[in-house]
């Protein structure tokens, strides 16, 4: 096929595929403009350096900076991003009650995080259903394990309060943490000393354990539970919330209860 | 081109001048392979020649600047693919809305059966459809595609056998003769 296939790719595509001028001159204007503002910008880091350190010691000098007025300081509302929900039958059919209310404070999100719980819900609805990407096709477990990771990050800086709500919520945070669990037994045998990402020995890892599948077919399927209350997503329910009445609650607390769970996320 | 010599008597922009003429094609090609689209090839090809340009006194001879360049575009291609997966994890993120649609590219040469073979290549996981690339078209011997991925000719050999597999398949999936 050697020849055939580079003639074939050649004439197909490969052929037609060529570095732009206009792209020969970006580099050549980066490469230019870099030359001639070097010299320039370091004269002006310089000078920004010297006023920035003049002006301040003038401050302290002339009696330091007023004492800030401790009523003009924001302080967080957490009303101001709250949420109320009652719709349809507002008990579970576990005689839960489902009204339920974001009362997460936005400041206490970590950066880049969702900062509500709808939105973290759809959010995670949404990527972790996309596609694995390609280069993970040898592990896709590892992959949708980041975002599990990734819910318990979001998961600390929100909160709802509501009977049924708070249930799925932790069972969503045991669940996560479960699979982090899980993945840490998949290079436990590696002996890492800690100094080393398990990461580069991918190829090394045993494969995910049943619980670690089961687990994460539970979290998944939490996910898009919530979402269809919260969010009005549409889709079928998966049966593993209680906001949802779902009938395979029990499944998922029975496998969180099964071993100790460590947080070692929040232990480093 | 390879003869270096030149290349020291040059100032450094007549040599990235010199360079993106001789290799620019090649470049972009080479990241096309990698991350299938065009505009995304481009802006790698770009950074690769600025790379190139900073890195030039540092250049060892002891290969040559096609497999320097081959290398460089590899990894950076590699960097895009990973930093693509990784913002597909960032919720709501104000500059990248993750997105299963094809690139145009793709788009087009799907509609297309007279781009059969190319849509096989890239149907091939890209740590096996760099590997083919580089020995079929570019038609370099193990050692060169070893020395340019770093990793070692057995593992080369394997990567290849596997990728002829899969691509075989791929192209049999589409009625056509491997």
């Amino acid at each position: 096929m050697n020849h055939d296939l580079k003639q074939k790719l050649h004439e197909e595509t490969y052929e037609t595929i060529s570095f732009s001028n206009a792209g020969k001159q970006a580099v050549l204007h980066h490469i230019s403009s870099k030359k001639k503002r070097n010299p320039l910008q370091f004269l002006l880091y310089t000078a920004s350096t010297v006023v920035v350190l003049a002006v301040f010691g003038a401050i302290i000098l002339t009696g330091g900076l007023e004492k800030t007025d401790p009523s003009a300081v924001d302080e967080p509302n957490p009303q101001e991003h709250s949420v109320s929900v009652s719709e349809g039958n507002s008990t579970s059919s576990s005689g839960l009650n489902k009204e339920w209310t974001d009362v997460t404070v936005p400041s206490d999100v970590v950066e880049t995080h969702p900062t509500s719980a709808k939105e973290m819900i759809a959010s995670y609805a949404e990527t972790l259903n996309a596609p694995v990407p390609e280069q993970h096709d040898d592990d896709h477990m590892y992959y949708k394990t980041i975002g599990a990771t990734s819910i318990r990050v979001s998961l600390v800086g929100i909160t709802v309060q509501g009977e049924a709500i708070e249930k799925d919520f932790e069972n969503l945070k045991n669940l996560s943490i479960l699979l982090n669990n899980e993945e840490r037994k998949r290079y436990e045998h590696l002996n890492l000393d800690g100094t080393v990402a398990p990461t580069r020995y991918l190829d090394q890892w045993k494969e995910p354990s049943e619980r670690m599948k089961v687990g994460m077919t539970y979290l998944i399927g939490l996910v898009n539970d919530l979402n269809i209350t919260m969010n009005e997503a549409e889709g079928s329910p998966s049966g593993y919330s209680y906001m949802l009445d779902g009938d395979s609650v029990s499944e998922v607390e029975a496998l969180i209860a099964e071993e100790e769970l460590v947080d070692y996320w929040r232990d480093e | 081109m390879e003869n270096a010599h030149s290349i020291e008597d040059a100032t450094r922009e007549e040599t990235i001048v010199h360079l993106m003429d001789e290799y620019g094609d090649m470049v972009k090609k080479l990241a096309f392979t990698y991350v299938k689209d065009l505009s995304t090839a481009e802006d790698i090809t770009q950074d690769v020649f600025i790379s190139c340009y900073h890195h030039l006194n540092t250049f060892e001879k002891r290969s040559s600047f096609k497999t320097w360049l081959y290398r460089i575009t590899v990894n950076r291609s590699l960097d895009t693919l990973k930093t693509h997966a990784f913002k597909k994890w960032l919720p709501y993120s104000k500059t990248y809305h993750p997105s299963n649609e094809l690139t145009p590219e793709i788009k087009l040469i799907q509609k297309d059966d007279q781009h059969a073979v190319t849509e096989s290549l890239l149907q091939v996981p890209h740590k096996y459809r760099g590997i083919l690339y580089l020995y079929y078209y570019e038609e370099l011997r193990i050692r060169e595609i070893s020395e340019i991925t770093k990793l070692n000719e057995s593992t080369i050999k394997t990567r290849l056998r596997r990728g002829k597999q899969i691509l075989k398949l791929e192209l049999e999936r589409r009625g056509l003769q491997p």
